[in-house]
């Protein structure tokens, strides 16, 4: 969990989680773990992948979006 | 290619210098290198440096700072390799002098982060590694090593005390080193009450950036009889690439840049680990510090951290390491933190190194990291 010094243009989403995402293809990537407490978040834990705001990239605020990992909905 | 020598070191104290500027602190550096040799102008000057195009929006620094230091006609380079710019640096200008080319080279580095605001560095550290995969999700460097932290954890079964017995020997180191940032001793208890910043990294396990400056004055190994002071061999400089992202790695807890950086300086210096009297790591995080001396081939896997813990990496054990603070403790100015190294080293092997000194040094190895993991520069040095 990223808790100081964010890099700009992630400030305002202090303090935030960032995980090893291991994709069904054995690829892993790093990526924000959303929509649960720190505390939840566990190795092995299956998540899957939402489009979420990255951020609001210089001064005129363009919005950039990308994926992001939660935990896995009950089916 | 002929052999090198330094026959000129200097630095600036590492810190917060609001009163002096990029270029203040390159030419304090420069002038302290060529006045130890006697010699005010150099056929070539390297300069390196990780953030000045981001956080000065400086270019074009190699010529500059021959401006500055009143060399005209000389050839510039200017270097970027994230924290392994200055040793990059000092490579090139091993390089030129070793071709023949050119017979003294002057290599600097320097940066000076306290321009800029937090998030601003924060940023323009990061750019020393993968923007589009990593950068992307908002990590930054603390986060990284906060991952191999947790991971170099379980896989060997250390606890966080003897990891974070790494910093405490940086900052042991520190407090005599008078060009320290950060001169105060510090416990493993203090290690483990500071704030957590990025679980499970806590504050005093990670150093900070700096500002400051280091120069190296190089030439030929057999003329440098012709100049003041003692000359140090470079025995052998080389620097490696590795993996870019840092989940891609086969091992994520041992860096291939570093592994194979070394060994090419082990082949080209001819030493094996047991000629090595003392090391500098780059020890951004003290996990990092640890993979480092395993990767060296200085420690085996999973045991650097017995070794902080056992006192065997302080001056007066077996492996003196950071023996003037690392980064940790001495200070991180960015692309000047890996000559910072080599000065350091060379103090040693002269016999200058105050209530430091490691008896009989012989062979010093300094390791810097660039991009965190992806980059790595090796130098070997040697007492003549």
């Amino acid at each position: 969990m990223i808790r100081e010094s964010p890099p700009r243009g992630y400030e305002l989403q202090v303090p935030y989680i960032i995980g090893i995402v291991e994709l069904g293809e054995g690829v892993k990537i790093l990526s924000q773990i959303v929509d649960v407490f720190p505390e939840e978040v566990r190795v092995g834990m299956p998540v899957e992948m939402v489009f979420r705001k990255i951020r609001e990239a210089g001064v005129e605020g363009i919005i950039e979006y990308g994926y992001k990992f939660r935990p896995r909905m009950a089916k | 290619m002929r052999k090198t020598a330094i026959i000129g070191v200097g630095c600036t104290k590492v810190g917060e210098f609001w009163d002096k500027s990029l270029r203040d602190l390159a030419v304090e550096a420069s002038w302290k290198a060529l006045d130890q040799a006697g010699v005010s102008k150099v056929d070539a000057l390297y300069v390196g440096s990780a953030l000045c195009q981001l956080v000065q929006n400086q270019g074009n620094l190699g010529a500059l700072i021959a401006d500055s230091l009143s060399l005209y006609g000389v050839e510039v380079l200017s270097v970027e390799a994230s924290d392994a710019s200055g040793a990059l640096a000092l490579h090139e200008a091993c390089r030129a002098v070793g071709s023949g080319e050119v017979n003294l080279a002057l290599a600097v580095g320097v940066d000076k982060p306290s321009d800029a605001s937090s998030a601003d560095a924060s940023k323009a550290l990061m750019a020393g590694v993968e923007q589009e995969y990593l950068a992307y999700t908002g990590v930054n460097v603390r986060g990284l090593a906060a991952f191999l932290h947790r991971l170099y954890r379980e896989r060997f079964k250390v606890s966080h005390e003897e990891v974070a017995a790494m910093a405490v020997n940086s900052h042991l180191h520190a407090s005599n080193n008078p060009y320290a940032q950060y001169r105060n001793r510090i416990t493993v208890e203090q290690v483990m009450k500071s704030p957590v910043i990025a679980d499970p990294l806590r504050l005093l396990e990670v150093s900070s950036l700096g500002d400051g400056a280091a120069a190296v004055l190089v030439c030929p190994l057999e003329e440098a009889g012709k100049y003041a002071g003692t000359p140090i061999e470079v025995a052998g400089a080389a620097s490696a690439s590795g993996d870019f992202i840092l989940t891609e790695a086969e091992d994520m807890l041992s860096f291939k840049a570093t592994r194979l950086a070394a060994e090419k300086a082990y082949r080209r210096a001819g030493i094996t680990i047991k000629d090595v009297s003392l090391a500098e790591v780059h020890d951004c995080a003290d996990v990092i510090g640890l993979i480092s001396l395993e990767d060296l081939g200085l420690a085996e896997r999973g045991e650097a951290a017995g070794m902080a813990a056992s006192g065997k990496l302080a001056v007066g054990g077996s492996l003196p390491t950071n023996t003037m603070g690392g980064l940790k403790a001495r200070g991180n100015p960015g692309g000047a933190t890996s000559l910072y190294q080599i000065v350091e080293i060379c103090w040693q092997l002269k016999g200058e190194a105050g209530a430091n000194q490691v008896s009989n040094a012989k062979v010093g190895v300094a390791q810097s990291l660039g991009g965190l993991y992806s980059l790595a520069a090796v130098t070997v040095l040697r007492r003549v």
